[in-house]
């Protein structure tokens, strides 16, 4: 085989091993990044209350301004990780996202009732916490990840209703393994 | 021959990795085939968020949109262009009008390269709480650099590179199946201070 020839089925090679690589670590990589912020802000099973969103406090490409946000990075590998919400009038979400960003479970103010969320986040192979009721589990695809507290907060009134709610409700949390 | 071979790898190598990424970045950020699903001057991509997606539709999600609900939650609708297909201008003045739209809240928000502008007028959005219909079940809102005299006002006063995201929070099932059944607000240029381009 010619040189030439050789020279550019290995670049070719190493490209199409390249694209595939970033294409699948990507997603992970831009994860990590966010979850280790906001860990640094808590710590890890901690929800890190955000401020409203403006210009100058915007973190996350392409945030609502006329929402209200809470993060948590939650890590089952120490135990099952307890998460709680408070219920909302109106809109309000709950949505847990898996290391490759992977949205995969989610419950929004008329699912989760007046009372709010309480889910129980295991990892996989893991069994169900003594004592927990096996509705609220839900198993975790991968180790690590976000959930995040969405509330409908277009005014600074209305922020600050769904700051109060969700500092004196919510709750993330590890729990003892077994 | 030693370095001839080295020199044969390394520049291999090089090539290699900046083709791999290149060609990554091309089809990510210029859209290639995942510039999602047109809709009536918008585009949305039915996967963002899903586990279903694609590895391209994942990776462009991570860049541009981290966090995606997905669409059962939330459809997530962009565009960068007005009503003629016009890219969207900082220094023009625009008019949306839209109607009831089949969703629970929605809201349209304007982003400078991804990121809310740097503006300190307080006026990144609209939403549905704000955007009172008239008697024909109409609202209007106006999209440029100078709060208007009344009305609702989404500024682009610092923006560079405009784009609009419109939100539909819970949307009708309807709508969740085949998101092209849901009517879609419309972008008018009205005047520009600049030339016409």
């Amino acid at each position: 085989m010619k040189p030439l020839i050789r020279w550019g089925l290995l670049t070719l090679a190493i490209a199409a091993t390249v694209h595939a690589m970033a294409l699948f670590a990507g997603p992970t990589i831009i994860m990590s990044i966010a979850m280790k912020r906001i860990a640094g802000e808590a710590g890890v099973n901690r929800w890190a209350f955000a401020p409203r969103t403006t210009p100058e406090t915007q973190r996350v490409v392409r945030s609502s301004p006329d929402l209200a946000y809470a993060a948590c990075a939650w890590d089952v590998s120490k135990g099952p990780v307890r998460i709680r919400a408070a219920g909302a009038a109106d809109y309000a979400s709950l949505s847990l996202y898996g290391a490759n960003t992977d949205n995969f479970f989610s419950l929004n103010d008329r699912t989760m009732g007046p009372d709010g969320a309480e889910i129980v986040l295991i990892a996989k192979g893991a069994a169900t916490p003594a004592g927990i009721d096996p509705a609220k589990i839900v198993v975790a695809p991968s180790r690590r990840g976000l959930a995040l507290d969405r509330r409908l907060a277009p005014t600074a009134e209305a922020f600050a209703r769904a700051d109060a709610a969700r500092r004196a409700v919510n709750l993330c949390e590890t729990l003892p393994k077994g | 021959m030693r370095l001839r071979r080295i020199v044969f790898v390394t520049t291999a190598a090089l090539a290699g990795v900046v083709l791999g990424l290149a060609s990554l970045v091309g089809l990510v950020a210029g859209g290639g085939g995942f510039k999602g699903v047109p809709h009536a001057g918008w585009s949305y991509n039915p996967l963002a968020g899903s586990q279903g997606a694609d590895p391209y539709t994942r990776l462009k999600v991570a860049v541009g949109g981290l966090l995606a609900l997905d669409r059962s939650e939330t459809i997530y609708f962009t565009t960068a262009t007005d009503s003629t297909g016009a890219a969207l201008r900082a220094d023009c003045r625009y008019r949306i009008t839209g109607g009831a739209m089949p969703v629970r809240w929605w809201s349209i928000t304007l982003y400078d390269m991804g990121y809310l502008a740097r503006n300190s007028d307080g006026a990144p959005s609209i939403d549905r709480t704000r955007a009172a219909p008239d008697a024909a079940g109409r609202w209007s809102a106006q999209l440029g650099g100078a709060r208007p005299a009344n009305g609702l006002w989404i500024s682009s006063a610092t923006a560079t590179d405009v784009s609009l995201l419109l939100r539909f929070y819970n949307p009708d099932p309807a709508v969740v199946k085949d998101p092209t059944l849901a009517p879609m607000p419309v972008v008018t240029r009205e005047t520009c201070t600049g030339g016409a381009s």
